[in-house]
């Protein structure tokens, strides 16, 4: 449309009018025109035009606020549909629930997931989760059983209450997550099995040389001193065991009240083997009276493992081994919380001048098998078996250490009052000697022919088997027996199978069963067994002694539990 | 039935023995507030119930759009019970056609040059 041309007309009201309608031809609806205080028909004329022309401009107005409206309603129907979309095609199956239990919306992976073609159309209880918490279930789908999640979520769906329950299936996921933990444990085990060989396989190389030693010495008191040794290195073998056995069991052992210098007076020459000369060993012994409450055994498993750690950790340095006390009410020489003491403790601390803990590794340094020596060198158990010993008995372990420098090692335990339980135990020894028939039981020659061997030099008549079947062959022909002393675990028949079926025979047998298995390893085996006496292996010869001559001293009366020592 | 006349900002208005409310505009040009305001007076005239009202626009030279719309609308319908529009001057006649034919109302609405006539039609149809 081109330029608008003014019409000059004589009359200037219709001149207007007519210009009016060629500005409202050109869009421009808020053109208007003024009318003459006349009020005759060109007025009307003009009033006429004028009104058309708002009611025009009303409704061009109306028009594009509704296209507006209908633009706005496709964006949001359109993040709708995309929406949409993305719960529909979503990997997990999303179920809306009403309150009713009716399915209302459900997307083609919750059918997948349950295994159906289509999603039931009520909701099925076992796959509701009932709070926020998740729940996983077993789900039988196409002939399979699958593990599911399902997660809830309160939401409004019609403006009504009803619960979007979404399923994930889970099933090679908790199949991965098994394979990973199994490799864990073989990886575990690998790495345990590693450390403990060398420990094991230094203690066997110390009996085997005072075995040399021994054969070729003819001085009564150099063979001596050779067996004691061997005695001594077969105990702390025993210890080693009895820390695997401990850790995946929290065994709180025997708590004595010790004194605590007495006891590491006790330990040096051990400790002084330990160092084997790959570092200086300097003990600063505190004053008398450092009594704790521990387990003897586990009080000199946190010394050894520490003096351990620092020897390795300072190799041709020094390893300080202090005792003190810390009075209630004192400031901890490490600084931790509570900074001020609030009772009496008894401090071990050991010190190395060795290359330090680098940050990075000190918070994990008690987690077990967290070891940063190489596969093979220590079990990573050292720490953690320190940390578990001394919070079981109430106490505390910290570490100070610098990179260069090297590192303190603090543990304090309760300080106690009372008697100090000798280390020692001077307990009067029983007449061990006997005359009873003892069955022995084990499918291990070497053990077996020690044990048959010792019992017989007491005096008993000794019977052997070397498995459970054999032992009820020997029992049918051997008459009265007086004592079963038998290995459980063997390849035929148990020990608690036996000695039930022994004891059915004869109830007044005195059942003592040994093993190198920990307690709740037993219990789980032992079912609903027969009461018997346990003797953990390994066992002085002379335990066996007496336990079988205090039993047949009380022969007559029943035993107080399942288990008893 | 409540006052028998009221003078508004725009009109005088006053209710006859036949219940009929009567609108005559002094001013010449009616803007929203004004049709607010007759509203009001309707219903103290009739005391509440709608009204059969008489409305003399032959003085009209202008009105504005809002005022025309919300004379049209069912909320000033409920105060109405049906008007008789009195045109006279040509733009009156524009005005008052305009109204019933563009604006619409919801309300039975006729114009009358005839005072007279708009008396009658509007008492005819109360029987």
């Amino acid at each position: 449309m081109g330029d608008r041309v003014p019409l000059r007309l004589a009359d200037d009201r219709v001149s207007a009018i007519l210009d009016l309608t060629l500005q409202l031809a050109a869009g421009d609806l808020a053109a208007r025109t003024p009318l003459s205080p006349a009020g005759d028909a060109v007025d009307a004329i003009a009033l006429g035009l004028n009104l058309l022309a708002e009611e025009l401009a009303d409704r061009d107005a109306a028009i594009k606020e509704a296209d507006e409206r209908l633009e706005q309603h496709a964006r949001r129907l359109e993040a709708s549909e995309a929406s949409y979309r993305i719960v529909a095609s979503h990997a997990d199956g999303l179920v809306v629930v009403d309150a009713g239990g009716v399915v209302r919306f459900s997307n083609a992976a919750a059918a997948r997931i349950l295994g159906a073609d289509e999603v039931p159309g009520a909701w099925p209880r076992s796959l509701t989760p009932l709070g926020g918490e998740p729940l996983e279930v077993e789900h039988e789908a196409a002939g399979a059983t699958r593990c599911v999640e399902a997660t809830a979520t309160d939401i409004l769906w019609d403006e009504l209450p009803a619960r979007l329950v979404s399923l994930r299936d889970v099933t090679d996921r908790r199949r991965l997550e098994s394979e990973l933990l199994q490799a864990q444990r073989m990886s575990l085990v690998a790495r345990l099995a590693g450390g403990v060989a060398h420990d094991f396989n230094n203690l066997l190389m110390a009996i085997l040389a005072r075995v040399e030693l021994a054969k070729v010495t003819d001085d009564v008191g150099a063979l001596r001193e050779h067996l004691l040794s061997i005695e001594d290195t077969a105990q702390r073998a025993a210890g080693l065991t009895a820390r695997l056995l401990a850790v995946g069991q929290q065994r709180v052992g025997q708590a004595d009240r010790i004194d605590f210098a007495a006891a590491l007076g006790r330990m040096l020459p051990l400790l002084q083997e330990v160092m084997g000369g790959q570092a200086e060993l300097v003990v600063e012994s505190g004053p008398a009276g450092l009594v704790v409450r521990a387990d003897p055994v586990q009080l000199e498993q946190i010394v050894l493992n520490l003096v351990t750690n620092g020897r390795d950790a300072a190799p041709g340095g020094v390893v300080t081994v202090r005792t003190g006390r810390v009075a209630r009410g004192t400031r901890r020489p490490c600084g931790c919380p509570p900074v001020t003491t609030d009772q009496d403790l008894v401090l071990l601390e050991v010190q190395d001048n060795g290359a330090g803990i680098p940050a990075r590794h000190r918070e994990r340094i008690f987690d077990p098998f967290f070891s940063t020596r190489g596969s093979g060198v220590g079990t990573g158990l050292g720490l953690s078996t320190v940390l578990g010993i001394a919070e079981r008995a109430r106490g505390h372990v910290c570490v100070d250490s610098t990179e260069g420098v090297g590192s303190t090692f603090r543990v304090f335990l309760p300080w106690q009052d009372g008697v100090v339980t000798p280390l020692v135990k001077s307990e009067p020894t029983p007449d061990v000697r006997g005359a009873a028939t003892v069955l022995v039981v084990d499918d291990e020659d070497s053990v077996r022919r020690v044990l048959v061997q010792y019992l017989a030099s007491l005096g008993h008549r000794v019977l052997e088997a070397d498995g459970g079947q054999a032992a009820l062959a020997v029992a049918r022909e051997a008459g009265t027996i007086d004592v079963l002393l038998s290995d459980v675990v063997m390849p035929d028949l148990d020990g608690f199978e036996l000695a039930g079926r022994l004891q059915r025979r004869r109830p007044e047998m005195v059942l003592i069963l040994m093993s190198g298995f920990n307690e709740s390893v037993l219990e789980r085996r032992r079912g609903g067994g027969p009461a018997v006496q346990m003797l953990s292996k390994p066992f002085r010869l002379a335990e066996v002694g007496r336990r079988i001559a205090e039993a047949l001293s009380r022969r007559d009366r029943p035993h107080r539990g399942p288990l008893s020592r | 039935m409540g006052e028998r006349q009221v003078a508004a900002a725009s009109a005088n208005l006053h209710i006859d023995a036949d219940g009929v409310v009567h609108n005559v505009l002094t001013g010449a040009a009616v803007d929203l507030p004004d049709v607010h305001e007759w509203e009001r007076a309707y219903a103290t005239l009739s005391g509440g119930p709608p009204a059969p009202v008489v409305v003399d626009i032959r003085a009209f030279t202008a009105v504005t759009a809002s005022a025309r719309k919300y004379a049209a609308s069912a909320e000033h319908g409920a105060a109405i019970e049906a008007v008789a529009l009195i045109v006279g001057s040509p733009v009156s006649r524009v005005i008052g056609n305009f109204w019933l034919g563009i604006d619409r109302p919801p309300y039975p609405a006729r114009l009358f040059t005839d005072p007279e006539a708009a008396q009658r039609w509007l008492v005819a149809r109360r029987g």
